[in-house]
């Protein structure tokens, strides 16, 4: 998770501001979970990137899981924006 | 098989069973399939499919609504309602002549609330999307909860208490479980209980889509590789009757319905929580009378959710204890889909013909142990077995428990 990369930054900024947790929280190794974000929040919060960023977040990728880290959503979500913006350049 | 005194609380019998599902459109066919371990899940024909990730469902096929009802009685009903109208037939008929000489009032008709989702879906297209100017005028009274049960009542001459129950997954379980102690409180001689539901519409398996908990190759609860809840359709239905008067009239009885146990859990509106189901399952224990150690079969809830089998396992390990380890729990999901509203009805006739007919229904697709699940799930395959007793499990989003017991007449 590559925090000083903007678009990570913004991805960052996005959760913060969705789930209501400060982004210095947002540490790379910190199960979701533990900030208070349910499973149900989560699918709701990737529902929100989806949104925004304009991507799809496959259901069978590494969110899928009940063990999900910030940095595992956050590197999917820039990966996923990543390749999109390859795919449109 | 020690009796309790009647006077003191009328004891309560299963005399009809009715069911549509994924395995057939009677009980007959029902019975087969569960037998047979045939797996009706397959690429959804209804609804078309091809935007979605999903590609699969548990439909009732070659269901023929014209060879059930009149073309103006079917403009009232949703594909819920017919399936809730048949299957409350199909309990009547096989309960026999039970309304002969019954008193109008003491005749009841309790089932599970689900929304008419096609007559929803349908109109909301044509205003929606292709810019109708008004939806079917029959779009209220096909959409409503309360519809099928409406119906039951008008199809089937019914006068009493009647009403519809929601309680999302559970809701068929709670109907049945309403009516037994309405039928055991002395208040109804008799009542036709159960549950419908078809939510394969387009609108509904989107929204089941989003919310990512459909599998996208098939269900297999309690299997280390589950994938989730495969959506089906259908339709169970019971006649609970007093047991002296089932016995006076002589009809079969297919078991006696001796306990039914509730909770909530009050936490999560998805999240399942394992104290919260063990106390539904020990209440309906309780209510039975019945000792963990005569529990001889558990039809679980067993949707193939990561985090339903291992809750719902783990919760029949604080029931159960070392008991478990020689008692089986297997899912019919595996066989017919998660039937959602309607999924308690038909568990809960599943698990009459087992207790019946002597048989294990299996958890097909089982491919790897989980030992989060440290199960008999029945895998792959039937099994013979005498059944003395048996408990059905309903375990609803939102947390809301519903466990029937039943046990082996005569």
């Amino acid at each position: 998770m590559q925090t000083d990369d903007p678009a990570v930054a913004e991805i960052v900024d996005f959760i913060s501001g969705e789930v209501g947790v400060d982004s210095s929280l947002l540490t790379p190794e910190t199960p979701v979970s533990e900030l208070g974000i349910s499973s149900l929040d989560l699918i709701e919060t990737i529902f929100k990137l989806e949104s925004r960023f304009g991507i799809e977040i496959p259901n069978d990728g590494p969110l899928s899981g009940t063990d999900v880290t910030v940095g595992t959503l956050v590197d999917h979500v820039a990966e996923l924006l990543a390749a999109q913006k390859a795919k449109t350049a | 098989m020690p009796d309790r005194p009647t006077q003191a609380r009328p004891r309560v019998a299963v005399t009809g069973l009715g069911s549509l599902s994924a395995l057939g459109n009677d009980v007959a066919a029902h019975l087969k399939g569960l037998r047979a371990g045939t797996v009706g899940i397959g690429e959804t024909r209804g609804v078309d499919v091809s935007s979605m990730k999903t590609k699969i469902s548990a439909e009732v096929r070659d269901f023929v609504p014209e060879a059930h009802f009149e073309p103006r009685q079917l403009g009232l009903l949703d594909r819920t309602a017919q399936f809730a109208v048949v299957a409350a037939r199909q309990a009547l008929a096989d309960a026999g002549p039970v309304l002969e000489g019954a008193a109008r009032h003491r005749v009841g008709a309790i089932f599970a609330a689900s929304v008419g989702s096609h007559a929803v879906d349908d109109s909301y297209r044509k205003l929606y999307a292709e810019g109708a100017p008004r939806p079917h005028p029959f779009t209220v009274p096909r959409a409503m909860p309360s519809g099928q049960v409406s119906h039951i009542t008008m199809d089937l001459g019914i006068h009493g208490p009647a009403f519809a129950i929601a309680s999302a997954c559970s809701s068929a379980a709670h109907a049945i479980g309403t009516a037994f102690h309405m039928v055991r409180s002395g208040m109804l001689d008799v009542a036709i209980s159960g549950g419908a539901e078809s939510q394969l519409t387009y609108g509904m398996l989107k929204s089941w889509e989003a919310l990512r908990v459909l599998s996208p190759d098939g269900c297999r609860p309690f299997s280390r590789d589950r994938a989730g809840l495969v959506i089906g359709e259908g339709a169970g239905a019971v006649v609970l009757e007093n047991m002296d008067r089932a016995l006076a009239r002589g009809a079969t009885i297919h078991a006696e319905l001796v306990g039914f146990g509730m909770s909530a859990d009050g936490m999560d509106i998805t999240a399942p929580d394992m104290a919260s189901a063990a106390a539904a399952m020990r209440f309906a224990l309780e209510d039975a009378g019945l000792a963990p150690e005569q529990v001889d079969y558990v039809s679980a809830h067993g949707t193939a959710t990561t985090l339903n089998d291992r809750t719902e396992a783990g919760a029949l390990r604080l029931v159960f204890g070392d008991h478990l380890a020689r008692l089986p729990v297997s899912s019919s999901k595996s066989q017919y889909g998660h039937t959602m509203n309607a999924s308690g009805a038909l568990d809960f006739v599943t698990t009459v013909l087992a207790l019946r007919e002597g048989f294990l229904p299996p958890t097909m697709g089982f491919r790897e142990f989980d030992p989060d699940c440290d199960l008999d799930c029945v895998p792959n395959g039937a099994r013979d077995a005498a059944i003395e007793a048996a408990i059905s499990s309903s375990f609803a989003f939102g947390g809301l428990n519903a466990v029937l017991a039943v046990k082996r007449y005569g």
